[in-house]
């Protein structure tokens, strides 16, 4: 099995998990979001490469000592992680037990693919966008009802407390009223920990300019 | 930080370790020759411990250190805005509390042009 992926960036530290984490970039998403930070994740002729899980684990174990002394590990995101849940399964079965696995997701994505990845992640990165579903489709071209059965599920299954609900302010598209809203749904499902911030459309655009250059 | 990581490693494990300042040009993310070569000393290191029957402590020993530091990406010299776009992603672990103004953050986590992919 291999995975497409566009990029790895190495010792991050306390961005996107705990402790010093190497973040591994996925190539496809099934959203085309209006202020895509990564957007050659979607382009077919974006260079990337092919790794399988065993390659991609001596890619990255280079960094290992760091992962085991402050309780990081490895960051999937892209793109869109659960895309390649087969493939996450399989690299955890590889590293073991002592990294960490973090998944920056959508979760627009069938449950199955959810499923797969749930008995091997420790946390999980959700940006919902918006929970009004015309916002949302207006922002990244698809329906979200994936997405809040994927929630649902979670909350369910007692997983809350490995999610960081990410709800940001889209500007153009929602209003710190939406986000209001957004949050107080997703508290309701069950969810403790959410993170409310600001769409950068500036650093998007220069990014999405300097790609197209 | 990640220095800091190594000495801690080090110091836990009797491991002599004498570091220098690192002369890469630029910024250095830890993964210069220098931080690399420092690294591998330390796994041989630890690899013979674990050949004469030595406790090995890595799990847990900079448990806090990398939540608690600001995010500096530097294994040598913490340079201000060094990866800056990283830095407005900002800490996704915790949430903010309530009474505080949402940061302006870069979205999704992202992959910045000037990281060395691939």
């Amino acid at each position: 099995m291999k995975a497409k992926i566009s990029g790895i960036s190495r010792l991050r530290i306390g961005v996107d998990g705990e402790g010093v984490t190497t973040l591994v970039a996925f190539m496809l998403c099934p959203l085309t979001c209006e202020y895509c930070l990564n957007p050659q994740t979607l382009s077919v002729s974006y260079h990337h490469k092919e790794y399988s899980p065993a390659e991609l684990y001596d890619e990255i174990r280079k960094d290992e000592l760091y992962f085991l002394a402050t309780g990081g590990g490895v960051t999937f995101g892209g793109g869109e992680p659960l895309l390649s849940h087969q493939f996450i399964k399989e690299f955890r079965d590889i590293c073991g037990d002592q990294w960490k696995i973090n998944v920056e997701t959508s979760l627009n994505v069938p449950p199955s693919f959810l499923e797969t990845v749930i008995p091997v992640a420790d946390e999980y990165l959700i940006d919902i966008k918006d929970m009004n579903p015309t916002i949302y489709k207006s922002y990244t071209g698809k329906d979200n009802s994936q997405v809040l059965k994927n929630l649902r599920t979670m909350a369910e299954l007692g997983l809350s407390g490995k999610c960081v609900i990410r709800i940001p302010l889209i500007p153009g598209f929602n209003t710190s009223e939406d986000v209001a809203k957004s949050e107080a749904e997703v508290i309701e499902l069950g969810f403790e920990r959410i993170d409310k911030f600001e769409y950068d459309i500036g650093y998007a655009e220069r990014k999405r300019n300097m790609q197209d250059a | 930080m990640l220095k800091e990581i190594r000495r801690r490693i080090a110091i836990e494990n009797e491991i002599e370790f004498i570091t220098s300042e690192c002369r890469h040009k630029g910024s250095c993310a830890g993964t210069c020759p220098k931080c690399e070569a420092e690294v591998a000393y330390l796994e041989s290191q630890l690899a013979a411990r674990k050949r004469l029957g030595k406790v090995v402590k890595v799990v847990g020993l900079s448990m806090g250190l990398a939540t608690i530091a600001p995010v500096t990406f530097t294994s040598c010299h913490p340079h201000d805005g060094d990866m800056a776009v990283d830095v407005l992603q900002g800490d996704v672990v915790n949430a903010r509390p309530d009474d505080q103004e949402p940061k302006k953050l870069g979205g999704d986590v992202a992959i910045t042009p000037d990281q060395n992919l691939l």
